[in-house]
């Protein structure tokens, strides 16, 4: 989709699970090393965002009494 | 990736394995579209690894092998070129089948094994984590499976009643 056709408010929410079902085939579709490519890159994004020292600490759950 | 595939096919050339096949996540990428996923699992037939006199069974052979390369043990896994390894001996008729059945891959310049998509699906349902049936599910909406394969499949190694449950809560066509 263009952006020149792209007008949101006549989307639906078929057309949108439409277009992420299109889009998972398409990434489906890629060549394994293309896709194993993507999974190292995914890796070093989810890698980095855990050793960021920014990253406030993840808060325990408080479980009720 | 390509060079964790050589080790491989080494290791079984060398007879430190006598198979292997790629299952978990990775398979499931050959599928599906790519998720984030840590490790390689690699699927190795029982009778490949050590099994001592208590019966406890030793990757002894498969890491003393990958040490000689300069491959250490990391977690649960051995880190072989910037991914982590996990060898899996096989404990289940399935794996053992999916391993036999598997499907000869080529990545890059080199072939390897990768479970076919009704062994993954099956071990996956038979796994039963909240992610392993995420990808059955996605399996079997991307038409990956052979329906009638599968079915036998799960008949034969005694996965209906996981499978009744699984279609049941997913809306699953049995």
């Amino acid at each position: 989709m263009d952006n020149e056709s792209f007008d949101l408010s006549k989307m639906t929410v078929d057309d949108l699970f439409r277009a992420k079902r299109e889009r998972r085939q398409r990434l489906a579709s890629l060549p394994f090393e293309q896709k194993i490519e993507i999974v190292k890159r995914l890796q070093s994004v989810s890698r980095a965002a855990r050793t960021n020292p920014e990253r406030p600490e993840p808060k325990s759950p408080v479980i009720p009494r | 990736m390509e060079r964790v595939i050589q080790i491989l096919n080494r290791m079984e050339a060398d007879g430190v394995i006598d198979n292997y096949a790629i299952g978990g996540g990775i398979a499931a990428v050959y599928y599906l579209e790519p998720y984030e996923t840590d490790d390689i699992d690699v699927f190795v037939p029982m009778v490949a690894v050590a099994v001592g006199e208590a019966g406890l069974i030793s990757l002894e052979p498969i890491y003393g092998y990958l040490k000689n390369l300069g491959y250490l043990p990391v977690k649960e896994g051995v880190l072989i070129e910037d991914w982590l390894v996990q060898f899996l001996p096989t404990f289940e008729s399935i794996q053992d089948e999916a391993i036999l059945q598997s499907r000869h891959v080529t990545y890059g310049k080199t072939e390897t094994k990768i479970f076919a998509a009704e062994y993954l699906a099956a071990e996956l349902l038979r796994s039963g984590r909240r992610k392993d049936h995420a990808r059955v599910i996605d399996l079997l909406e991307g038409d990956h499976v052979d329906m009638e394969i599968f079915r036998e499949l799960i008949s034969r190694h005694g996965l209906v009643d996981k499978w009744k449950v699984f279609a049941k809560q997913f809306q699953v066509e049995e």
